[in-house]
């Protein structure tokens, strides 16, 4: 069932709030300890929450999300309940304010179910930087779910929730709905509120959503998105209805295909499963379009120059002083904050700060941050002038399925992995991504939808088209 | 090139510090990882925008007093306070 008949069964008083919580609060106390989706669950809160949303569904005063149950991932403020960011850092941190999508969700008495595991600070692809431990994939439990949205992407893949929120800053939303099957939709850059979400790199962060479904993805993104005065970055271009141009006809619709995206660095079984939808897609009467991204061979230098760069200013914060770890140790000032961070992060998060400080010293500057401030200008034309023959553009969401977890990956090759998803951070524009079939494993293969600026209503819509044409497997590893 | 020196100027800048094994093994990473940044020395910029001259600041809102959240809030999560004051080891 999609959010829209979850809420007609709700409304028509079929099931209850609490009936609909409960359910998945006991598959989170199932199914959790395999899959570790979850850091946080806020069982008590639900239920209250559910009696709450119950109440007004009686008086005929539902919103869209009243009684709806949800994950949000560990590095959005929820005021009163721990948000960690998987950190040694942050693990006792309570905000006492609700992050601007958490307060759109709760004015809708939505249920938050818990806070979802992720990589430390949003800083990795496959959940194993996190202080908490890995999280495991639902279709193959000696497999990462991806990340750093990993916990919101297999709370969703496991029926543990309807809808999650994570936050996307180089792929960290599609990547992990590509490996855990299900869909990823990051908006835009500046369609959804930053506020209340703890900050990796400013520039390219963004709220999206893991779903069950384009449509559903459509519904969530209605509630989460739209102006704020906290957050100077959002656009009042959002649309007003992403599900609006859902079942529209396809026939014509322009289709590029970036051939730097379908080199042998992407696995045979990739994409060979992303052409099978792209010749699916022409068959249907679309226009498939060769184009390129000439600058893409350095988008991945570029992106790890910029957000390191941002993240070790955002991260000189934590001092151990106002809130977060505290060392025992440390007879001076500098000491004590030298030593708070040292214990506080793991050692990705050190490793992006010192390259962060590298990039922006003064010896490095120019020919570092500079020069990779420059590469984003000019993939931002690339795609740019794409968009002027073209309405949407495709690609694998990943180079490979999900890895096994005993495969040791050398930092270097992991930061290649992001070579699919961090040139749409770059350009700032939205993608969704969605299971087009089943690769080495029988795991899931993603292939993303990119579109113009705050045009998510036409990768939405293509996305339903694709999802009605085909036959998801679910994932049961976790069940047996 | 990633020396010890280097190193030492860069944990310095970012507050943190090593072991002198972890200090081994953080110079063989940052050597490899900067040898990927490297990618970015072949892009030839010269006809080039940088991507940040396009951000424009035109919304900004008033600077106005509220009271959102009060002290006792603000501090919360502080593990050393007394009196509402936030206690560090001497600085001076």
């Amino acid at each position: 069932m999609n959010l829209f008949e979850v809420r007609k069964e709700l409304d028509s008083l079929r099931i209850s709030a609490e009936e609909l919580t409960k359910y998945y609060l006991d598959r989170i106390e199932k199914y959790n300890k395999k899959i570790n989706a979850y850091i946080t669950v806020c069982d008590k809160t639900a239920l209250s929450d559910a009696k709450k949303a119950q109440k007004l569904i009686n008086e005929g005063k539902s919103g869209m999300f009243t009684g709806i149950p949800f994950s949000v991932k560990d590095n959005i403020c929820t005021k009163g309940i721990k948000t960690t960011c998987a950190s040694k850092m942050l693990e006792d941190f309570i905000p006492f304010y609700d992050a601007t999508v958490v307060e759109k969700l709760k004015k809708d008495t939505a249920i938050i179910l818990g806070k979802t595991n992720m990589d430390e600070f949003a800083m990795g692809s496959s959940t194993e930087t996190s202080y908490y431990g890995t999280v495991k994939n639902p279709y193959d439990l000696t497999r990462v779910s991806g990340g750093s949205s990993g916990g919101a992407a297999a709370s969703v893949s496991a029926k543990m929730c309807l809808g999650a929120l994570g936050s996307d800053t180089g792929g960290s939303i599609p990547q992990p709905a590509s490996y855990c099957g299900v869909v990823g939709l990051k908006p835009t850059y500046g369609t959804v509120s930053r506020w209340g979400l703890i900050a990796f790199a400013s520039s390219f962060d963004q709220i999206g959503i893991c779903a069950n479904s384009a449509i559903d993805s459509a519904y969530i993104l209605n509630g989460i998105c739209g102006v704020d005065d906290k957050d100077e970055t959002t656009s009042n271009k959002a649309d007003k209805d992403y599900s609006s141009k859902i079942g529209m006809d396809i026939k014509g619709l322009k289709i590029g295909i970036p051939k730097e995206f379908f080199t042998d660095r992407i696995d045979k079984s990739v994409r060979e499963n992303v052409m099978g939808a792209i010749k699916f897609f022409e068959s249907s009467g679309c226009e498939i379009i060769e184009c390129s991204v000439p600058s893409l061979e350095y988008a991945i230098s570029a992106y790890y120059l910029i957000s390191s760069a941002e993240a070790s200013s955002n991260l000189s914060r934590y001092d151990g002083i106002r809130f977060g770890h505290r060392s025992d140790m440390g007879d001076d000032f500098n000491s004590l904050i030298i030593n708070s961070r040292t214990e506080g992060f793991g050692n990705e998060v050190k490793r992006r700060i010192m390259l962060g400080n590298y990039a922006l010293s003064s010896k490095y500057y120019d020919e570092y941050y500079n020069k990779a401030l420059k590469i984003c200008g000019q993939i931002k034309k690339e795609y740019a002038k794409i968009f002027e023959l073209c309405d949407i553009i495709i690609t694998p969401t990943a180079p490979s399925v999900a890895k096994k977890t005993d495969q040791k990956t050398d930092i270097v090759s992991s930061y290649l992995g992001d070579i699919c998803t961090v040139p749409v951070n770059i350009a700032g524009l939205g993608a969704i991504s969605v299971t087009c079939g089943y690769g080495e494993g029988n795991m899931p293969v993603g292939m993303t939808l990119v579109c113009k600026p705050y045009d998510e209503s036409t990768i939405i819509a293509v996305c339903d088209f694709f999802e009605n044409n085909f036959t998801k497997k679910e994932a049961t590893a976790y069940e047996i | 090139m990633f020396n010890s020196d280097l190193i030492k100027y860069l944990t310095a800048l970012s507050k943190i510090s090593f072991t002198e094994n972890e200090e081994e093994n953080i110079t063989k990473q940052m050597h490899d990882i900067i040898a990927l940044m490297d990618k970015v020395k072949a892009f030839n910029d010269d006809v080039c925008v940088s991507s940040h001259e396009s951000i424009k600041y035109e919304n900004l809102r008033e600077d106005t007093i509220n009271n959102d959240y009060n002290t006792k809030e603000a501090i919360s999560n502080a593990k050393c306070i007394e009196d509402n004051y936030v206690v560090v080891p001497k600085i001076i």
